[in-house]
C-alpha cells in the first residue's frame, strides 16, 4: 500500500499493466503542468491557487474515471443491454465470461466510486471536459458555491 | 461521523467539502483506489474490449435514439458471443437487430462486430471495420477466400450501411488519412460527395478515437469533415456522453451528402477564448525554444 506522501497518480496507477498505466500517467503528467501554469499565470484561475493539492487530486480522479470508471461503467451497461432484452445469461470475450458475479464485482467499484464523488457533492459531470481549462471552471464553480455556502 | 453529517447524507446532500474538508478527501480517494486495486488490475487487460463494447454501446445508443427497436441477436446457448477480432466464423457470434417500423412497413439492419465487408472496387477483397450496420440476413460465406479452403463471412458491398472504426490510444495524422482509405474502399460514393439520404436514417461512417487531438488532427478534422460525409469523434472518454446525448445528435452525421449536415443543436462553450489565447502563447514558447 502506498506511503502518504506518494503522488496520488502514482497510488491510482500502480500495479496496473502498462498499456493502461501510461496513457493515464501521460494525461495526468501534461494536465497538470497546464494546471500549473494556468493557476499560477492567470488571474481566471486564482481562487484555486491554495487548493492545487485539491486539484491535483480531483485531476487524477477525473482521468481515472475517464480510462478505467468509464470502460467499466461501458462494459456494465453492454451487459445490461444484452441481458434486459433475452435470456442471455453472460457475454463471452474470447475466453473471458462477463457473467453476473463479474458484473457484480465492477458494479461494486462503479458504486464505490459515485458515493465517494456523492459524498463531496461531486457528480461524474466533473470528469465531463476535454479542455482543461472546462475542468478548472468547473472547480473553481464548485469552490464559489462552497464559499457561498450554497451546497450545505 | 456526526449527527449533521448522517443526517444530511440521509438526505443525499453532501456530507463534506472537496475544499475544506482536504484531508478527508485525498484519504477517501486514496482509500477508493487500494480497496477497489485488486478488481481493477483484474480488468485491466480487458480495458480495450471494453472500450469498444462502449462505442459499440453508444453506436446501439444512437439507432434506439433515432426510433428504431434494438435487441440483441444470434445467441449462442444463451451466451453473447462478442466477436473481438477478425477471425471466426460471424454465424458463431452475437449481434444486434435494429427495426424501423413506419405505418405497415418495418426495416430491419443488423449491427455486427468486426464483419468483413466487400470493396466497392473488387469483388474479391476486403476489409473489416470494427462495427457495421448492414441488411439484415445478409451475411454471407465462402470457402473461396482463404486459401486453406475454411469459412469466410462476409457482407456484400450492396449490403452494408454504415461502419466504424474504434481507437484506444492517441490519434495521429496517418490514422485519420487511414480511415479515408477505408471509406474510399468501402463506400467512394461519400468521397465523391454522390451518397444518397437513407431514409429510416443511419449514422455516417465513424472514426472513434479515446485520445485527444492537438491543434493539427483538430485541422485535419475540420478539413476532412468539410470534404465527406463522416464523423471523426476523438476524446470519446470525455465527449462521448455529451456526443450521443438526445439533445445534440443532430450533430452526428448522417448517411448522405454533404449538403444534407444542418445542425441546429449547439454545444455549450467554455472559455474558449480565453483557452485559446493560452494555447497560442504556448504554441509561440515552444517555437522559440
Amino acid at each position: 500500500m502506498a506511503g502518504e506522501n506518494t503522488p496520488i497518480i502514482n497510488i491510482i496507477t500502480s500495479k496496473l499493466r502498462g498499456e493502461l498505466s501510461i496513457p493515464i500517467y501521460n494525461e495526468f503528467s501534461w494536465r497538470f503542468r497546464e494546471v500549473q501554469q494556468l493557476i499560477s499565470g492567470y488571474d481566471y484561475y486564482a481562487p484555486l491557487r491554495e487548493d492545487q493539492d485539491i486539484v491535483e487530486y480531483l485531476l487524477a480522479l477525473s482521468i481515472f474515471h475517464n480510462h478505467v470508471i468509464a470502460n467499466l461503467d461501458g462494459a456494465e451497461k453492454f451487459y445490461g443491454n444484452v441481458t434486459g432484452h433475452q435470456k442471455a445469461e453472460a457475454i463471452t470475450i474470447g475466453k473471458y465470461k462477463l457473467d453476473a458475479a463479474e458484473v457484480r464485482k465492477i458494479r461494486s467499484t462503479i458504486i464505490a466510486y459515485d458515493q465517494l464523488l456523492m459524498k463531496f457533492g461531486l457528480s461524474r459531470n466533473i470528469s465531463n471536459y476535454q479542455r482543461t481549462t472546462e475542468f478548472l471552471s468547473k472547480l473553481i464553480t464548485l469552490k464559489k458555491y462552497d464559499d457561498e455556502g450554497f451546497r450545505n | 461521523m456526526t449527527m449533521r453529517d448522517s443526517e444530511t447524507e440521509e438526505k443525499g446532500k453532501p456530507t463534506k467539502s472537496p475544499f475544506r474538508d482536504k484531508d478527508v478527501l485525498k484519504k477517501e480517494i486514496t482509500a477508493f483506489i487500494n480497496i477497489h486495486k485488486a478488481s481493477i488490475v483484474h480488468q485491466a487487460d480487458r480495458i480495450s474490449d471494453f472500450f469498444e463494447m462502449s462505442c459499440f454501446n453508444y453506436i446501439v445508443g444512437y439507432y434506439v435514439k433515432s426510433g428504431y427497436e434494438v435487441r440483441p441477436a444470434g445467441l449462442q446457448g444463451g451466451i453473447y458471443k462478442y466477436k473481438c477480432s477478425t477471425m471466426g466464423v460471424q454465424s458463431n457470434f452475437s449481434y444486434f437487430e435494429a427495426k424501423f417500423t413506419s405505418g405497415d412497413d418495418t426495416l430491419a439492419f443488423e449491427i455486427h462486430h468486426n464483419l468483413a465487408v466487400q470493396s466497392a472496387h473488387l469483388d474479391k477483397i476486403f476489409t473489416t471495420p470494427d462495427i457495421s450496420v448492414i441488411r439484415a440476413s445478409s451475411v454471407c460465406y465462402t470457402t473461396e477466400h482463404y486459401e486453406r479452403k475454411v469459412r469466410f463471412s462476409f457482407v456484400k458491398q450492396a449490403d452494408i450501411i454504415s461502419f466504424c472504426e474504434v481507437k484506444n490510444f492517441n490519434p495521429f495524422p496517418e490514422l485519420l488519412f487511414n480511415f479515408i482509405g477505408i471509406i474510399n474502399e468501402l463506400n467512394p460514393a461519400i468521397i465523391n460527395d454522390t451518397a444518397v439520404i437513407q431514409r429510416p436514417g443511419h449514422i455516417a461512417p465513424c472514426l472513434m478515437v479515446s485520445g485527444h487531438p492537438n491543434r493539427h488532427l483538430k485541422d485535419i478534422k475540420e478539413s476532412l469533415e468539410s470534404r465527406y460525409c463522416i464523423n471523426i469523434l476523438f476524446s470519446l472518454f470525455y465527449t462521448a456522453t455529451r456526443t450521443f446525448a438526445k439533445k445534440y445528435l443532430d450533430r452526428v452525421r448522417q448517411t448522405g451528402p454533404l449538403s444534407a449536415y444542418h445542425p441546429t443543436s449547439k454545444f455549450p462553450s467554455y472559455d474558449k477564448d480565453f483557452f485559446d489565447e493560452f494555447l497560442e502563447e504556448e504554441e509561440e514558447e515552444d517555437l522559440s525554444a
